[in-house]
């Protein structure tokens, strides 16, 4: 049940417990196919995630081209500083492999703006606007930064995470 | 589902009231002994007056009373919703000096507010004040029943006799059943009689069943049940290599105790599929399963419970803490065995840095 490590498959490193939330969140979707996504364990911190990718998972993704992995942070309201860092740590080599998303600020405050009442709700409601090609809540200020990236990840992981769209 | 459940006086758990509102998923969190089993057993009271045990002597013993005094009265309350209408069953005992067992000291049930029956010891009173008397040591909720063809009563009575409080010993589950059945024993060893009952009552289930195993034991082919007997069926596995023609048949009690645990867990989550509303308590369910494969199967649980179940767990594992959320995590806390358990969830509570390592340095749930 973990994995599978022989199908396109993508691990979250989430920078922290709030982010973690989110992400557990996303893969209570009903259609998202947990045996193709897994998110590690909490990275305290921003530069844990930088240092968990770097040694964990990047000669990981040098062996498995099937391999995938999303850098979950949030941004402290320095977007372009802190999403040209982290992006930086991707090799180029890997670039299509590795993704880095995050809110403007503290995912609390998703909560209140969002109305929801727990940070899972959140993820989940991210899942369906990704399975349902919808922007409401990716399209708000606080995460339209994440643009790029989300069409990549429409393009590279839509097509094996959600088990009614996948193309095989 | 289990809206809100209220324990006094029973074990550790002195005073204890579990919101479950709006979280069809909570884990229980806390120290050996602080109380998360007991909570179950607790369930399993009301589970076994649905289930048919009349009588109280069979369901409460002196040492239920907390602390072994006697002096104050074991209640529980639970609150269900099902089908839009909210249930409160309520039931106290006492255990009068001289007495050999213990009495029912009060018993009541409400639906959306409006009584259907209260009681006072012997004296059992109906919605519209017709009594009658009962024996002080005989649950009255069983031979309550509404006029046909209203059946809500009946549907609680059947929804609490359904529920699944286990703490499954896989070696128990040999796959020999002789019957069907829809009540799930605490250690699971009538898995396989559980699992003939969903299919000859709801056949559809197998799809889910057999996705489910399939993304966890890839080369899983088939279960069948072959005939032992009059009446008995043993569960026989087929496994198949995926690129030869070859197969391997094993019979069920053949399969580890971790693979026992994903057939348990297709088992439930094929049945909520098809509509039956699972409400279940699994005592550490990850207690037989690989470090790899934890979060996911938790996960599974999990979302099992959000198409209309509800799920329950307890555990000491950290790939299952991870897996909650601090809304979702109760925490269970007691100083001694002298003192009763407090509950608290863990979002109202502070802890330092990463949730693990808090729990490990003993913040938490010290």
């Amino acid at each position: 049940m973990s994995v599978n490590k022989s199908l396109d498959h993508v691990y979250v490193i989430p920078k922290d417990r709030a982010n973690e939330e989110i992400a557990n969140g996303f893969l209570l979707h009903d259609q998202v196919d947990e045996c193709r996504i897994q998110v590690s364990s909490n990275a305290r911190g921003w530069t844990g995630v930088l240092k968990v990718f770097e040694t964990e998972y990047i000669p990981r993704l040098n062996a498995n081209a099937k391999e995938y992995v999303i850098l979950l942070v949030d941004f402290d309201g320095k977007f372009s500083k802190r999403y040209q860092q982290i992006s930086e740590s991707i090799p180029g080599n890997l670039k299509d492999q590795g993704f880095v998303l995050g809110s403007k600020d503290e995912p609390e405050r998703l909560k209140k703006l969002f109305k929801k009442a727990f940070l899972e709700d959140i993820g989940t409601a991210l899942a369906e606007e990704c399975y349902q090609d919808s922007l409401v809540l990716w399209g708000h200020e606080h995460l339209m930064h994440n643009e790029t990236e989300r069409l990549r990840i429409a393009r590279l992981l839509k097509p094996f995470l959600f088990l009614q769209s996948r193309i095989e | 589902m289990i809206e809100q459940f209220s324990i006094q006086n029973f074990r550790c758990l002195e005073s204890v009231t579990l919101d479950f509102a709006g979280k069809p998923s909570v884990l229980l969190l806390g120290k050996n002994g602080s109380g998360k089993s007991t909570v179950r057993h607790a369930l399993a009271v009301l589970q076994q007056i649905c289930r048919g045990s009349s009588r109280v002597d069979h369901l409460i013993s002196q040492s239920d009373f907390a602390f072994h005094s006697l002096k104050r009265p074991i209640r529980f309350e639970i609150a269900v919703v099902l089908t839009g209408k909210r249930f409160v069953y309520a039931v106290a005992f006492d255990w009068p000096e001289n007495f050999r067992e213990a009495r029912i000291l009060q018993e009541s049930l409400t639906v959306d507010g409006q009584v259907i029956f209260g009681r006072e010891q012997a004296q059992v009173e109906l919605n519209g004040g017709s009594q009658f008397l009962l024996d002080w040591h005989v649950f009255a909720l069983p031979v309550i029943n509404e006029k046909p063809p209203e059946h809500s009563i009946k549907d609680l009575k059947n929804f609490l006799a359904s529920l699944m409080l286990i703490s499954p010993i896989p070696n128990r589950m040999d796959g020999f059943s002789n019957q069907s059945t829809d009540e799930l024993q605490e250690d699971a060893e009538n898995f396989a009689s559980c699992l003939r009952g969903l299919l000859e009552k709801k056949p559809a289930a197998y799809s889910r069943f057999d996705s489910f195993i399939t993304s966890v034991l890839p080369d899983f082919s088939s279960i069948e049940n072959e005939d032992r007997g009059k009446e008995g069926k043993q569960l026989m596995v087929t496994f198949k290599h995926p690129d030869a023609d070859q197969s391997l048949i094993l019979p069920f009690e053949a399969l580890s105790s971790g693979e026992k645990c994903y057939f348990l867990c297709a088992y439930l989550i094929a049945a909520n599929a098809v509509g039956i509303p699972i409400f279940c308590f699994w005592d550490e369910p990850d207690n037989h399963l690989s470090i790899p494969e934890i979060g996911q199967f938790i996960l599974s649980l999990r979302k099992m419970a959000k198409r209309e179940g509800q799920f329950i767990a307890t555990s000491h594992h950290p790939e299952t803490v991870r897996k909650f959320s601090d809304e979702t995590t109760l925490i269970l806390r007691r100083q001694s065995h002298l003192e009763p358990t407090v509950l608290r969830y863990l979002k109202d509570m502070t802890y330092n840095g990463d949730l693990i390592h808090a729990l490990i340095r003993d913040e938490v749930i010290g």
